[in-house]
């Protein structure tokens, strides 16, 4: 009985040999539950072991596995094959980003961004030890927890135009962390946090394409957080003007 | 690689505001006004008594229709400024961002101050 | 033994065309044009409004043209263009509001329908009072 079989069409990249990506089909056996992250391994494994790209879980929550699948920037672990209409199925390298090696990316700006917005709970005297923790309300968890459910796996920022524009925006997985601590109660990080990314290439250049939200494996809504960030940012600034001399 | 802190931008805040205002005027007010003021005759919703030269003295001497069409061209001003802005910068522009701000924003400002003018010139 | 390899990261330009590659990047592209018809609108009324101001006999040329069969078609596409304004606006207007309005799609909706009620009264409070049939002018009145 013949098996069946699918073709997935994979961009390479190899600098050491040519200055171009160029296309390689590969035709593998099918099965039914077979997501894109096992197709890559079995290449991998059984065809050429010279294919590159990350991975790590193949449970959609450590974020490594990014690529474009059919044009739309997905967790190869994520979409199964038998979802798929088109073949020979489209993989390329996460868009955006530059290309290093075959699927994998230069992240180090994407890392840059996360630190730029200083992601880590500030406060003007930490309580000691013996005091116990800080505590929370759930109301007051669930006034971050959204935007606390980030992966960092990238999608938003290759499937959002204006960072496929101009690689000085912000993007909105960072702009969404900014937001996460902004929200948490536990943060006093406040200006210094909202300076970072109030700026000419923070959440201003944003337009609210929204495509980022739409393709958030962890439904983070970047795209809300970016609108809300917006309209905090707008209201100290005219806080701050109309009334210079309240204190913060 | 760590690129040098940006400035805090000071100026798209305050023209977002408006751009969120007029967004809001656009929307809610725009179309029943151009459906009134464009298309009812042409569709013989209205008499022609809205439309002439005379009507259109009645309609604008009140006070309320004076501000209406101030608040509408204004807020159509600042809220599409905005947005053709962004188109720009969209296409390119904006390393021309320090003459395309004044250009764009001094039209919503020119032009909602001409809707001022006008309307409050007729009696 | 291995060399080195050279890094030479391959950047990819996004492409002119980015807005055609799905349904919601060309909505979205839709959605920003509206405002070139809309500024565009504005301008027309600043004119319409200047030439009430030359007088009768400039205002009754300017309508020949103000209800031309192009004048119409344009004003019914820049209604067109304000329409689609309206409601993705309303559509994003639970996200700017507040993050947990936009969590649920129950919330979310809700406040599209609000909007939309707001934008039917306000509308027919325009019709009803600004446009009101104007009052029999009394002899030597305003």
């Amino acid at each position: 009985m013949a098996e069946k079989t699918i073709q997935l069409r994979v961009m390479r990249y190899r600098p050491e040999r040519s200055d171009d990506p160029f296309y390689q089909v590969y035709t593998i056996p099918y099965r039914d539950d077979m997501v894109v992250l096992d197709a890559l391994n079995y290449i991998k494994d059984h065809v050429d072991p010279t294919l590159t790209y990350r991975w790590s879980c193949r449970m959609g929550i450590c974020g490594s596995c990014g690529a474009n699948i059919e044009g739309t920037p997905k967790l190869t672990c994520s979409v199964f094959l038998r979802d798929l209409r088109r073949q020979p199925v489209t993989i390329e390298p996460l868009a955006n980003f530059p290309i290093l090696k075959d699927l994998i990316v230069d992240i180090e700006d994407f890392m840059d961004k996360l630190l730029r917005v200083k992601p880590y709970i500030i406060r003007e005297k930490e309580k000691p030890l013996e005091r116990g923790e800080y505590r929370q309300t759930q109301e007051e968890v669930d006034m971050f927890r959204q935007q606390s459910l980030c992966i960092n796996c990238m999608l938003c920022y290759s499937a959002c135009p204006v960072y496929g524009h101009d690689d000085r925006f912000l993007g909105p997985a960072a702009s969404a962390l900014a937001y996460r601590y902004l929200q948490d109660s536990r943060d006093e990080g406040g200006d210094a946090r909202i300076a970072a990314i109030a700026s000419t290439h923070g959440i201003w250049q944003c337009t609210f394409v929204g495509e980022c939200s739409v393709v958030c494996p962890k439904d983070v809504d970047p795209a809300g957080a970016i609108q809300q960030l917006k309209a905090m940012a707008a209201t100290k600034l005219m806080k701050s003007m109309l009334l210079p001399l309240a204190s913060r | 690689m760590g690129a040098p802190a940006d400035e805090v931008d000071r100026i798209t805040p305050v023209f977002w505001g408006l751009f969120s205002l007029g967004g809001f005027v656009v929307a809610i007010l725009l179309p029943i006004f151009i459906v009134m003021n464009s298309l009812a005759y042409a569709f013989a919703f209205v008499s022609a008594d809205t439309i002439t030269y005379r009507g259109m003295l009645a309609w604008i001497a009140s006070p309320i229709t004076k501000l209406f069409l101030v608040v509408v061209v204004g807020g159509s001003l600042f809220h599409a400024m905005h947005r053709i802005k962004y188109i720009l910068y969209d296409f390119g522009a904006a390393r021309h961002k320090n003459v395309i701000e004044p250009l764009v924003y001094g039209i919503a400002v020119v032009g909602t101050v001409a809707a001022l003018f006008l309307a409050f010139s007729f009696p | 033994m291995a060399t080195e390899t050279a890094r030479k990261p391959y950047v990819r330009h996004r492409s002119a065309m980015w807005w055609t590659k799905n349904p919601r990047y060309f909505l979205f592209q839709i959605r920003e044009l509206s405002a070139v018809f809309v500024a565009l609108y504005a301008f027309l009324v600043l004119y319409q409004l200047w030439v009430l101001r030359q007088g009768a006999e400039s205002y009754r040329a300017f309508l020949d043209l103000w209800f031309s069969g192009p004048m119409v078609l344009l004003g019914l596409a820049i209604l067109g263009f304000t329409v689609l304004h309206a409601v993705t606006w309303f559509l994003l207007t639970p996200k700017v509001l507040a993050a947990r309005l936009a969590r649920s799609p129950a919330s979310s909706a809700l406040v599209f329908v609000v909007m939309l009620a707001v934008w039917i009264a306000v509308s027919y409070v325009v019709v009803a009072f600004l446009y009101a049939p104007p009052a029999p002018v009394p002899p030597g009145g305003h």
